[in-house]
């Protein structure tokens, strides 16, 4: 019998890994054949390309995409790599610093971006955005190219738009408030009106703790104004963040802890059950980006009683502020040349192909996410709230990236934990922005002392 | 061989190649760049001296790190050590159901690390989270807690999953050790009139000397470099709180972009997992020695 179980258990294993050992039209991440002839005999030009979008739909739809260029240009040949976004941040720059980088890699907007330009990573698409009449920057949308913009050139394309609101339980603010707040002191006082009502006004899961800082970030940009956060935030700007505006922006955070407006322990609590939280009606609010709106509409984790009960409104405008009260507050990942590709005419063709109204709306359909293409999101293959979401962006005055994607990695490493400190009392507004001067002040010095970085001077 | 020196160490040389570019050059290419300020996207460095350790020497994070890095060596030893030896005494027999045991406690050692955080993490959930409900539902809610989010309890929590997850595996190797002694002295202890408490205490520890400190270094080294599973559960936080060595030289590599302060960092750590080394040869030759 014994021996039965092992003979049986040793061919299945056997058959298993002669299975395994197949070569698939799949392997390692790898979307396409990695060579391939062409017709003429001539061998087509191979792009490497380098993703996060390892999981469906993104997957599939990139993969569409690719094979539509591939039927058109078949002296290309685009190969997908996918790598999980957090082992990417690492793989990325690891491959950009030894000097073998892909030919087109996705980014994240804001001073992830920024710091690859400055050591001369990233080729400059400037003159091939202006081609035809500027066709192809006007076909993206709002002022998202802005953020990829450095010193006049502009690098790579901005594809996916998130952006973050407030979400809301339609019929518990109907129930227990005079309807949406348009001022910061409006959402005082919803906030208390569910407080009374016994429901928890917001919920906030910090365990990763940059969800609290938006929260900072939103208000900064309301009462300093873009213009000045941006000086203040470039290490070798002119700023010294001494805008009054940051104090009292931590300040007006720590209120809404100290009034008891979030769920407890906020820093134990995951994203995940934060918008638990939200969707099963504990809490009212939830300030939280449209990535959770495939979570919240139909077919997402959200109950089916709560697919029609939300909404979202944008941050409210603070009195007095010097920002643009209307801003919407959002990132655009995208992707970019390497400056070292051998191939920058067959890359841009391909950006071009990614960025085109036809892709973008077959993206769309597939993943129901907003690409920064004008035109991408149409009746026939998003929802309403995609739809509202679409004309929201399309009629923003201007979109201000977050706080910790514009600051100096180290910088917005001391703002993120001064915002968890802040939660659990710990520290004050005064003592963070001391901390973030302080912060700023050795970047500065080691970028100057450095030479040549903040020139973007490639002296290796 | 001891007459021909050169064939010896030709002999040698293959072993000697290997450790010499797989350990000893990263170690010292290691301490060099912790001399230099760089970033890894640009390739100039710039010279710093030991101006990273200056820094290092001022930053109230690293003296966090040191302090949870020793809670983390305590705790682990304090519990680990003694509850791996009472389960490695008590259910080492080769009984069916001491089998069964010893597999049950050695499972968690096979799940993936990010698997048990992930799974911890739910666990400890303020909100949703099995141990809260617990408490509550025994009635005593003012001992409810954020546990991970609570800048004094993270560390606890995380090590007392540490303590879940690898207290099986110590138990094998005690068991190992165990295995061992020769049955005899116990029948000597046994006609001796000595009971369970004396035979351990007088046979079975003094024997078991050698494997308790080995596997003592293994717990201290291992503590000194966790790394996977509080930065899955907390990674280092909230605000630093939970923040080790380990953890703390990656954030600066991967998060802030300070290769050189990262250098520095692992440079210490590097430091300290020697001591402990050299103290554990210490101990041990001292034991070959007398024995």
């Amino acid at each position: 019998m014994k021996r039965w179980i092992a003979c049986a258990t040793v061919l299945i294993l056997g058959a298993l890994l002669a299975l395994s050992g197949c070569p698939g039209p799949q392997q390692d991440g790898e979307l396409t054949p990695p060579r391939q002839e062409i017709a003429n005999g001539e061998q087509a030009t191979q792009l490497e390309m380098w993703t996060i979008w390892t999981t469906e739909p993104r997957k599939g739809a990139l993969e569409e995409i690719v094979a539509s260029f591939h039927s058109a240009n078949p002296d290309v040949r685009v190969n997908v790599t996918d790598v999980e976004p957090d082992a990417y941040k690492t793989r990325i720059r690891v491959a950009v610093g030894s000097g073998d980088p892909p030919d087109i890699f996705f980014v994240w907007s804001g001073e992830w971006l920024h710091n690859f330009v400055r050591g001369d990573n990233v080729l400059p698409i400037t003159d091939a955005l202006a081609a035809d009449g500027n066709a192809w920057r006007e076909r993206v949308m709002g002022d998202a190219l802005k953020w990829y913009t450095f010193d006049g050139e502009t690098y790579g394309i901005p594809f996916l738009r998130q952006c973050t609101f407030f979400f809301y339980n339609t019929d518990l603010l109907d129930q227990h408030t005079d309807g949406i707040p348009e001022t910061w002191d409006e959402f005082l006082s919803v906030c208390q009106a569910l407080q009374d009502a016994g429901v928890t006004p917001l919920a906030l899961g910090n365990s990763v703790k940059w969800p609290a800082h938006h929260y900072v970030s939103c208000l900064w940009q309301r009462m300093i104004g873009e213009q000045q956060l941006l000086e203040d935030f470039d290490p070798l700007g002119p700023g010294d963040y001494s805008d009054p505006g940051y104090v009292r922006g931590l300040e007006m955070f720590r209120d809404l802890v100290e009034r008891g407006c979030f769920n407890d322990h906020p820093n134990g609590t995951t994203r995940e059950n934060a918008r638990a939280l939200f969707y099963t009606g504990e809490a009212a609010m939830f300030y939280t980006g449209t990535w959770n709106l495939n979570a919240l509409r139909e077919g997402g984790e959200a109950p089916e009683e709560f697919h029609d009960a939300w909404s979202w409104f944008n941050f409210p405008a603070v009195e007095g502020g010097d920002g643009n009260q209307q801003a919407l507050h959002g990132g655009a990942d995208g992707y970019v040349i390497s400056s070292k590709t051998k191939h920058p005419d067959k890359a841009i063709r391909f950006l071009k192909h990614l960025n085109s109204v036809e892709s973008a709306r077959l993206f769309v359909d597939r993943c129901k996410e907003l690409v920064l293409v004008d035109g991408s999101v149409t009746e026939e293959n998003a929802d309403e709230h995609l739809r509202r979401y679409y004309q929201q962006v399309a009629d923003a005055p201007t979109i201000v990236p977050w706080a910790d994607t514009l600051m100096e990695r180290s910088v917005a490493e001391v703002l993120l934990n001064g915002c968890q400190a802040l939660i659990e009392g710990t520290t004050t507004p005064e003592q963070i922005m001391a901390d973030i001067r302080k912060r700023q002040a050795e970047v500065k010095a080691e970028l100057q002392a450095s030479g040549g970085v903040d020139l973007g001077e490639d002296t290796g | 061989m001891r007459d021909r020196p050169l064939t010896a160490w030709l002999m040698v040389l293959p072993a000697a190649a290997v450790f010499a570019f797989y350990i000893t050059y990263p170690l010292v290419h290691t301490v060099v760049l912790s001399a230099y300020s760089w970033s890894a996207l640009n390739p100039v460095r710039t010279w710093k001296g030991l101006g990273n350790y200056a820094d290092l020497m001022q930053d109230p994070v690293l003296l966090t790190a040191l302090k949870n890095n020793a809670l983390w060596i305590l705790l682990s030893l304090a519990i680990q050590l003694p509850l791996a030896m009472l389960l490695a005494v008590g259910i080492g027999s080769s009984l069916r159901r001491h089998r069964v045991l010893r597999t049950v406690f050695f499972s968690p050692l096979i799940v993936p690390a990010v698997a048990v955080g992930l799974i911890w993490t739910l666990f400890y959930d303020p909100n949703f989270g099995a141990l809260n409900a617990l408490i509550e539902q025994l009635g005593l809610e003012n001992l409810t807690a954020g546990w991970l989010g609570d800048p004094q309890l993270a560390t606890p929590c995380i090590i007392t999953v540490s303590c879940w997850r690898y207290t099986g595996f110590h138990m094998m190797i005690l068991l190992a050790g165990l295995q061992a002694i020769p049955e005899e002295i116990y029948e000597a202890a046994r006609i001796d009139g000595a009971g369970a408490w004396r035979t351990f205490w007088h046979v079975t520890l003094p024997l078991m000397k050698r494997i308790v400190l080995v596997d003592a270094l293994l717990i201290t080294v291992g503590s000194v470099k966790i790394f996977d599973l509080i930065w899955v559960m907390t990674g280092g936080g909230p605000n630093h709180a939970s923040e080790v060595l380990a953890t703390y030289m990656y954030r600066s590599a991967f998060s802030d972009d300070r290769m050189g302060y990262a250098a520095a960092i692992a440079t210490v750590m590097l430091a300290l997992t020697m001591l402990a080394t050299i103290i554990y040869v210490r101990l041990t030759g001292r034991e070959e020695a007398a024995g």
